[in-house]
């Protein structure tokens, strides 16, 4: 065989590799949720879920109602959260080329914190939402917002990424302070409330939610995918994708559009996750490496996954308290996070 | 074919970088060397030629406004190298080259996929001697290695107008050799290769034509002999330079000294 065989003969191992990782994590993905559905106080068992998914044999009234109204619910929703903000972070990551760069850093979620706590503490929503939505409206609203603030900064200084990080820091801090003012002037139960949504909860995962949350995710996928090779190419340099003939800015600014939708719509329907969007990326990257084609599947099955096994933690750590899963994914996943990259760092 | 610049006006801020600058055409076959001191300009004008950066004024390429088409199609004309390729990417050499091929929407009227892009991808690696470096990622690649994989990606659309900004400043004397010789070769086999150089020397030995900045403006525009002269280089660099011709005819630039205090 010749060189260029060899080399040609190598370069399709590791292709078929890393679609082989990216197929496994979406594996990882599907049986996570299962294993979400299946945990949970009750301890109804497998077959019992499993009949009642599937509508087959006779089921306990009960045991429909668990599945579908509770645990169904939770389980897709923190699927397509983790789903969601991991694909955003990846993106996010590239397009600003900056590793810690995601929805929390960038103090998106901070202003949707700001939003619900308008909304729940000073009872300000947008007219013509139901009171059930305000406070989701609101977030989603206040994270656009923010998204808009570093799009229009971005815009004005011609792109650059430096000036969007910079900016989203600040943003993150303003949020968290009128937050804090807004905690200040809270009543009791109002704070509470407020503290409980800023902890990120799947909890109130409501099918139509969910359905919002799909609906954005299927409409940003395909055209995240479609700019896969574009994404990589800006891992050489923007200067250098510039001359492959790309339009660096357009391809930023777009791409931003379609992180702000993610991760608006996640952090409006469950409130603060932090973790998910940093790490899911980074967990795909070391897996199938910084191709786009493969890393934007691989992060957006590795946030899922996350976020499912950070699901049933949250139902597991504590026998009978369902923790806040943003507690969880922060202390659970942190540790196994820092581990990961020391690991790499050492070899 | 030919390139030709017309009042070319590159800002920043305030400042003009470039002011109105024409040059004479540039043809087919033509290996071009931008030379002048620091700041004046060099690789502001290559760039602004590659469509990098925002100007006025014409850049006109077998007859068309390079800069009216869309940024995919510039692409497919124009071949740029940088300077260096900043790279922390873990992206192979051969990864960078697909991703050079496919970001701007692929190769025009190839359907280059799998495979078959894979291995024009390595014929062009293999043309600049890089075929070892395949599967190496970017980040482990040394300074001049680095730099001639961005001569590969300025390559691989087989461009008609490739533009090289210092290419030879990582490289030792065998592969600026080695460099110099393949751009010259790429113009004869019917290209236009600007390449923007410090080193007279090589400028003197390489190039078809010099032409030489000052200030944001031209200086001069010529053949080597013609434009680098004692007098010249005295005005734009402030040197006492003595420009003499070797045995085979070429010219070589020593600087004794600096002619401004």
């Amino acid at each position: 065989m010749s060189a260029v065989e060899t080399i040609l003969a190598e370069q399709s191992r590791r292709t078929q590799r890393r679609v082989l990782l990216v197929a496994l994590l979406g594996l990882g993905a599907v049986l996570s949720v299962l294993l979400d559905l299946v945990s949970g106080p009750s301890g109804l068992p497998l077959e019992q879920v499993l009949q009642a998914l599937t509508g087959a044999g006779e089921v306990p009234k009960a045991a429909e109602v668990i599945v579908w109204q509770v645990r169904l619910p939770v389980a897709v929703m923190a699927l397509l959260v983790g789903a969601a903000l991991s694909l955003s972070g990846a993106e996010m990551q590239t397009v600003l080329d900056n590793p810690l760069a995601e929805p929390f850093t960038l103090g998106i979620s901070a202003s949707a914190a700001l939003g619900a706590g308008v909304a729940i503490v000073l009872g300000l929503a947008i007219p013509g939402i139901p009171a059930l939505w305000a406070v989701s409206a609101n977030a989603f609203v206040f994270a656009l917002l923010a998204l808009g603030l570093l799009q229009l900064a971005s815009a004005l200084r011609g792109g650059g990424s430096e000036v969007v990080i910079l900016l989203g820091i600040a943003v993150n801090f303003t949020a968290a302070a009128l937050l804090a003012l807004v905690q200040f002037v809270a009543s009791p139960d109002a704070l509470q409330q407020l503290v409980f949504w800023t902890m990120g909860s799947l909890v109130n995962a409501r099918w139509e939610g969910i359905a919002v949350l799909a609906l954005v995710l299927a409409l940003c996928l395909p055209f995240s995918l479609a700019a896969s090779w574009r994404l990589t190419a800006l891992r050489l340099g923007a200067d250098q994708a510039q001359g492959f003939g790309l339009d660096v800015a357009h391809l930023r600014r777009w791409t931003l559009v379609r992180v702000s939708l993610l991760a608006a719509a996640s952090v409006s329907m469950v409130g603060v996750i932090g973790f998910v969007g940093l790490a899911g990326p980074h967990i795909a990257r070391m897996a199938v490496g910084e191709d786009h084609r493969f890393l934007l599947p691989a992060s957006l099955f590795t946030g899922a996954l996350l976020m499912s096994l950070a699901s049933v933690a949250s139902k597991l750590l504590v026998p009978g308290i369902l923790l806040p899963v943003g507690i969880v994914t922060s202390l659970v996943g942190l540790p196994v996070f820092f581990a990961l990259v020391l690991r790499r760092e050492a070899r | 074919m030919s390139l030709d610049i017309r009042n070319l006006t590159v800002a920043r801020g305030p400042r003009k970088v470039i002011d109105e600058l024409s040059l004479p055409s540039f043809a087919t076959g033509e290996f071009a060397v931008i030379a002048g001191p620091n700041a004046a300009g060099k690789s502001t004008l290559l760039r602004a030629i590659a469509g990098l950066l925002p100007s006025t004024g014409d850049v006109t390429l077998d007859g068309q406004a390079l800069h009216a088409l869309p940024r995919a199609e510039q692409a497919k004309q124009v071949g740029f190298m940088p300077q260096s390729l900043e790279s922390r990417s873990a992206l192979t050499v051969l990864d960078s080259l697909m991703v050079a091929m496919n970001a701007g929407g692929g190769l025009a009227g190839r359907a280059l996929r799998g495979p078959a892009a894979g291995r024009h991808a390595l014929e062009v690696l293999e043309r600049f001697g890089l075929a070892d470096l395949a599967l190496r990622p970017m980040a482990a690649l040394s300074g001049g290695q680095r730099q001639a994989v961005g001569l590969a990606q300025a390559m691989i659309r087989d461009p008609k107008l490739l533009l090289l900004d210092e290419p030879t400043s990582a490289l030792d004397l065998a592969r600026q050799f080695q460099l110099l010789s393949e751009a010259r070769k790429l113009a004869r086999e019917g290209r236009i290769v600007i390449a923007v150089l410090h080193d007279l020397a090589l400028a003197a030995q390489w190039a078809d034509r010099v032409v030489l900045l000052e200030g944001g403006g031209l200086r001069a525009s010529g053949a080597p002999a013609e434009v680098l002269t004692p007098q010249s280089l005295s005005q734009v660099y402030g040197i006492d330079a003595r420009v003499e011709r070797c045995s085979e005819g070429r010219v070589m630039v020593m600087v004794d000294g600096l002619s401004q205090p």
